[in-house]
Order: structure tokens, then C-alpha cells, then sequence
């Protein structure tokens, strides 16, 4: 009992040794904290007597990202982080930016809007980010435009709901088409490349699905398509039971499928579509040519054509070059959304040079400005939306690969 | 006819895979006093489970069968001894419930590490469509009702006429007494444990091909949730018969909305307990099934 004793005895004096030294190293913190916030107040009161930003004064330029690193995006938000990357290592080996380096700020974004909110507010809560890149996912886009807006600071979508510009928010930025044109795209390709004349549509409820189905629709409709209400079939994001759906289309007159969904259901769709033995012509969104849907699903996607704003083969120029440095880097063949990442960054970094500042106000003025970028995915140009893309592409899957069939501009 | 025939065969084989989930939520929920938000994600690892030794090690069936049953059977143990009994003397009486959830993201993270969280692809145990004339069934559905059907008449007959389960139920309605009747209780519960969590990895297997091995599998719990509370919250026959009904309604609900079939689901299960809280076979006390 005694020796008992005695070790719990020694086992408090190290716990308070322990402590003492704790409040040694949160004293010494404190004070080191207290002397580079000084520094730093220091560096901003004189940036602000020369007239400079406090962001220039900054040793790097410091830019924000929100991706999934945790839950089932993980790997969606893995090919973010890759395409950003392979970006900033490409910038800053050829100097930089402003003669500085550019330095990444990861934030995880979850799997729901509000990680994805908490993510951003961590990023907008400090004083040394010029602009933050946001989530993939247009609903999260959404939940953070608020925030952003607040805090006055550049943020580039990674979603593509045409809902994003509807929220006129001048400091949000999309660099891919916004689903009120691949609607149209969508629509053409329906008509003329696969001659569909009735089209069932199955789409999922949140923002991008519901958008990119409405202007489906009323563009089938400008051609001449009457899509019949019973033939249109909505689905949660979260669903995974599609046979009852399917098996309706099956025994309905339709002449094709159309389908809007992210990359979860799309691989699901395509196997289940399999599986009740629809024989129809399908396409879809991006999510339909995506590396994870062929992964996923493997031969299975093949024949589903898809409008997309990337397809790592036959590609010329720019988009070569990234997919041939990405492979390079990762061992791996690339994805819409690390191509989408890859351009932010490079439209960023034009527009902090542009500017000549890395002062946020001033980069979101220089993003007005841009005119015929050319980046890998495609040529960006402003315009009053805010959405830069001035292309996509039409592709079908063939043994596995996602091929090129036509390059559509819209401007 | 062939539309309602097929919906049917696809309601009931999605019944029979809520009401695995269900009827081990029951079990947990008699044994300990637990309702276990990861049960799902326990459903979701068996399906990485049975991938993994079928598509990696490529282990044939009749060996794959007993070595996931026994990894199940020892997870859940593992998760017993994790997640319940360090706080099942807690002041704080929700901490058991609470540290279910945190479980469910631990395994979630954990199948993420080592399979990644791309959705994976397996085949069906026995591929093919059944076709009786224009109707085509799939053969995984029938699967899914038969092996479904006999995993819980086998859990079913432990329970009600075997002495193993007997003793399991007088550990679970008064452990006290049990204890002093000499029944080992921590022995009982994890063996309760092993056993739901079994059936639940089963579950995994069976629905794997039909929704691919993916980290959202998770939330098929939902529905066996809605299941256990329509039959009546705390009986194993009511949340069987529960989760077929949310099941049929789901399925069914789809001939006039695919959008809002959720909204029919719980629609319905709002209006069970306004008017039969305790729910379809429930009494009027939990306390009475105890």
C-alpha cells in the first residue's frame, strides 16, 4: 500500500513539474505571440504610411483553400489539393508572384455545408489570405457567399450553379461553365449527336442538379423537345436506391436518358442502370465522364456521354501540358476538379500580378480585367456573371478512358 | 403489372436489408439501453470487409463466409469494450449514445485509411436477371430477401428457444439478477454485441453489390431508424415488420414522387406516432418489454 502510495506521490510531483513547465512554454508563447503581433502591427502602420496594403508587406502571398480532406469526398478533395499543387510548384519555380512566393492555406471542407462553412470562416477569420478558393460542391459554394462577402475578399467556386451568379456577390468568381450553358450544351448533344426525341431526366435535388435540369429542359424545349413531367425524376443527394426510378424508365416509351447528379450517384446510376438492363442512349454531367465514376464503375460507364469541362485525353496546348505534368507528379491521370483548381490558381496569380498587389480589393479589381487567359481547361474571359470558362466539352467513355468528341465554345 | 411486380421484389429486399439493421439496433437497445448511430457504418464495414477478402485476397466463398463472420463477430466485441462499457456507468447517461457517434466516424475514417473513398464496384453473388416473360428480377434481390430471411429467423430462434438466448434475455431485462443467478452479464452483452454486429456485416455483403462498397452506405440506418420506431421501439417482430413497410412505402412512393418519397416515409412515421406512439406492435411502456 505504501509503494502504491508513494507512486501515485511521484506520479503528482511529475504532473506538476509537468505543469510548471507547461506554463513555462504557454509564457514563453505568449510572449512570442505578443512580439510578432507587435512586428506585425508595426509592419502594417508602416505599409499603411507608404501608401502599400499590409498583405504586401507580407513575406508570401498567402492563398486560402477549402477541400475535402475527411469523410466520402475525400478523394474529390484530393485532386483539388493535387491540381493547386502542382500549380503553386509550377508559379514559384518561375519566380512567383510579385517576386514572392505563393503559400498554400488548407482548410478540410467535410462532407456537409456546415464543415464547409466552419472551413471558410477559419480561413476569413485571419488577416494574411489574399483570396480563397472555395468547395466543389455549388449548395457549400452557396452557404459560404454570405461570409465571403463580408470580409470583402476573392473567392473562386469550385461549383457550377448557375445559382452562384444569381447571387450577385462581387467577390465570387466561377471559372467553370455555369449550368445554365452546359443546360444548352447539354440539350444540343441530346438532339443532334445522339438524336434523342424524348428524354426521360433524372437529376438530384440540390442546387446543381435542379439547374442543370431546368435548363436542360428549357432548352430542349427552344429546340423543339417537349420533355413529358412524368418522365422527369428527382432524387436526394444522399440516395442510393435507384431501381425503382430506373425500372419505371425501363417501362416507359422514352428514347434516352439524360441524368444531373454529382460523382456519388453517378456511379451508382451507372451500375444500377446495368444491372435492370437499360439499353437507351445516356448522358450526363460531368460526374458521368469523372476519373471516380470510371474507376468506380469501370467498363460499365463506358458508351455514356457526358458535357464536362475536362477529359484528360486529346487534349492540345495548355491542357496537354497539365496533363502530362499531373501524371508526371502523381503517378495518376487527372480530374475535372483538379484541372478547375489548377486554373484558379493561375487566374489568381494573373490577377495579383495584374494588380501588383496581393491586397485582396485589388485582386478581385484585376479578376474584372481578364481577357483571353488561356488555361489548361479553358480560355477565360470576363464577363457580367462572373463566370470566366468560355468552353466545354462533349466526351464518351470508351473502354474505361473518357474520350474527346467535340470542343463547343459558347460566348 | 411488370413495374408494381419488380418495385415490390426491390421494396422487399430493401425491407429485409433495414430490418437487419433494425433488428440489431433492437437487440443492442434491449441488451444495454443503446440506440447505435453506427450501426450503419458497422454495415458499411462489412461491406469493405467482404470486399477486401474477396476482391483483394480473393478468397473463395465458402472460406470468405466464416472469416468475415468471425471478424465481425470480434469487431463488434472490440467496439463493445470501446464504446460502451468504459461509460456505461457514466453520470451523464447519454454518453453511451453519444460516443456511438463518434464511433460512426471513427469507422467511417478508418475504412477511408484503408480502402480509400472511391466507390468501389463488386459483383453479385450470383449475377444475371431471373425473366418470366417481359418481367426481369435480379437475382442479388432474391438473394438479399432469402439469406435476409433466414439470418433473422436464425437470430429469431437464439433468441425465443434456445437456453444460449434465454439467458442473453435475462441478462439484458434485469442484469442485477442475472448476475446473482450466476449468468456472467459482460459475457451475455458481448456476445449481444457480436452477434448484431454479425448480422449487420452480413447486411454489408449482401447490399454491396447492388449500392457499390462506398462510404455512404452508412446512411441506410436512416430508414431502419424509421423502421424501429414505426413497429414499436424495442420489439424485434415490430421493427422487422416496421422496416418492411418504410421500405414498401419508399418503393412504392416512387409511382408519384421520386423527389419527395422521403417526405411520404416519414410523412407517414409522423403520423404513426401522433396517432400510435408506441408504434405498430409496441406496448404502451418500453418498460413492459423489459
Amino acid at each position: 500500500m505504501k509503494r502504491f502510495t508513494a507512486l501515485i506521490l511521484a506520479a503528482a510531483l511529475l504532473a506538476s513539474g509537468c505543469s510548471v513547465q507547461k506554463v513555462e512554454e504557454t509564457t514563453a508563447a505568449a510572449t512570442e505571440a505578443v512580439t510578432t503581433a507587435a512586428a506585425a502591427e508595426e509592419t502594417e502602420g508602416a505599409a499603411e504610411e507608404t501608401g502599400e496594403s499590409a498583405y504586401d508587406a507580407l513575406e508570401t502571398v498567402n492563398i486560402g483553400l477549402v477541400a475535402s480532406q475527411s469523410g466520402s469526398n475525400k478523394t474529390i478533395g484530393q485532386f483539388v489539393i493535387n491540381g493547386v499543387e502542382l500549380a503553386i510548384e509550377e508559379i514559384n519555380a518561375n519566380g512567383g508572384v510579385l517576386g514572392k512566393q505563393l503559400s498554400l492555406v488548407i482548410e478540410d471542407e467535410g462532407e456537409n455545408s456546415q464543415s464547409a462553412v466552419n472551413a471558410t470562416q477559419k480561413l476569413l477569420a485571419r488577416d494574411d489570405i489574399s483570396a480563397i478558393m472555395g468547395p466543389t460542391t455549388s449548395s457549400y459554394c452557396l452557404a459560404v457567399s454570405p461570409f465571403v462577402l463580408e470580409h470583402e475578399i476573392p473567392f473562386m467556386a469550385g461549383g457550377s450553379s448557375a445559382n452562384i451568379p444569381l447571387e450577385q456577390n462581387p467577390y465570387v468568381w466561377q471559372n467553370r461553365m455555369t449550368d445554365d450553358q452546359s443546360g444548352l450544351i447539354m440539350a444540343r448533344a441530346c438532339v443532334d449527336v445522339l438524336g434523342i426525341k424524348n428524354p426521360a431526366i433524372i437529376y438530384s435535388t440540390e442546387s446543381f442538379g435542379t439547374g442543370l435540369k431546368d435548363q436542360t429542359v428549357a432548352a430542349l424545349s427552344e429546340m423543339g423537345v417537349e420533355v413529358d413531367e412524368n418522365n422527369i425524376y428527382g432524387f436526394n443527394a444522399d440516395e442510393r436506391q435507384f431501381q425503382p426510378i430506373l425500372t419505371q424508365i425501363l417501362n416507359s416509351d422514352v428514347d434516352g436518358l439524360i441524368a444531373a447528379c454529382h460523382t456519388n450517384p453517378a456511379s451508382l446510376i451507372v451500375v444500377q442502370a446495368n444491372d435492370v438492363g437499360l439499353e437507351l442512349p445516356c448522358i450526363g454531367s460531368n460526374a458521368f465522364s469523372s476519373i471516380v465514376c470510371r474507376e468506380a464503375a469501370k467498363e460499365l460507364a463506358d458508351g455514356w456521354y457526358s458535357i464536362t469541362d475536362w477529359t484528360e485525353n486529346g487534349q492540345e496546348g495548355r491542357g496537354k501540358e497539365f496533363a502530362e505534368a499531373y501524371r508526371a507528379k502523381y503517378g495518376e491521370e487527372s480530374d475535372l476538379v483538379s484541372v478547375s483548381a489548377y486554373d484558379q490558381v493561375y487566374i489568381l496569380a494573373n490577377a495579383i500580378e495584374t494588380a501588383g498587389s496581393a491586397d485582396p480589393q485589388k485582386i478581385n479589381d484585376a479578376l474584372g480585367q481578364i481577357s483571353d487567359f488561356d488555361g489548361a481547361m479553358s480560355v477565360y474571359t470576363y464577363h457580367d456573371t462572373h463566370c470566366l470558362a468560355t468552353s466545354q466539352l462533349l466526351t464518351v467513355n470508351e473502354d474505361t478512358l473518357s474520350v474527346l468528341v467535340e470542343k463547343i465554345s459558347i460566348d | 403489372m411488370n413495374v408494381f411486380i419488380q418495385l415490390t421484389v426491390t421494396g422487399l429486399a430493401m425491407g429485409m436489408v433495414y430490418a437487419l439493421v433494425a433488428m440489431g439496433l433492437v437487440l443492442l437497445i434491449r441488451a444495454v439501453g443503446v440506440m447505435n448511430f453506427a450501426q450503419g457504418d458497422l454495415l458499411m464495414m462489412g461491406a469493405f470487409i467482404t470486399y477486401g477478402l474477396t476482391n483483394q485476397i480473393e478468397m473463395p466463398i465458402f472460406l470468405m463466409v466464416p472469416v468475415s463472420m468471425l471478424l465481425f463477430g470480434l469487431i463488434g466485441v472490440i467496439f463493445m469494450y470501446c464504446v460502451y462499457w468504459p461509460l456505461r456507468k457514466a453520470s451523464y447517461p447519454a454518453a453511451t449514445i453519444i460516443a456511438t457517434m463518434g464511433a460512426s466516424i471513427v469507422i467511417k475514417e478508418i475504412c477511408s485509411l484503408i480502402w480509400g473513398s472511391v466507390p468501389m464496384v463488386t459483383t453479385s453473388i450470383v449475377p444475371g436477371v431471373l425473366r418470366i416473360g417481359s418481367l426481369t428480377l435480379q437475382y442479388q434481390y432474391l438473394i438479399i430477401i432469402a439469406v435476409g430471411a433466414l439470418l433473422i429467423y436464425l437470430v429469431q430462434t437464439l433468441f425465443d428457444k434456445l437456453y444460449a438466448g434465454r439467458v442473453m434475455q435475462a441478462a439484458a431485462q434485469d442484469g442485477y439478477a442475472a448476475n446473482l443467478m450466476g449468468i456472467p452479464v459482460q459475457l451475455t452483452i458481448a456476445v449481444t454485441y457480436a452477434i448484431v454486429t454479425l448480422v449487420v456485416g452480413l447486411g454489408g455483403y449482401l447490399v454491396a453489390p447492388v449500392f457499390s462498397v462506398s462510404l455512404t452506405l452508412g446512411t441506410l440506418q436512416l430508414r431502419a431508424f424509421a423502421g424501429v420506431v414505426l413497429g414499436g421501439f424495442g420489439d424485434i417482430k415490430g421493427a422487422i415488420i416496421g422496416s418492411f413497410i418504410v421500405a414498401l412505402i419508399e418503393t412504392y412512393g416512387t409511382l408519384f414522387t421520386t423527389t419527395y418519397k422521403d417526405v411520404i416515409v416519414f410523412g407517414v412515421l409522423i403520423l404513426i406516432l401522433i396517432f400510435r406512439p408506441q408504434g405498430i406492435l409496441g406496448k404502451s411502456k418500453i418498460a413492459d418489454k423489459a
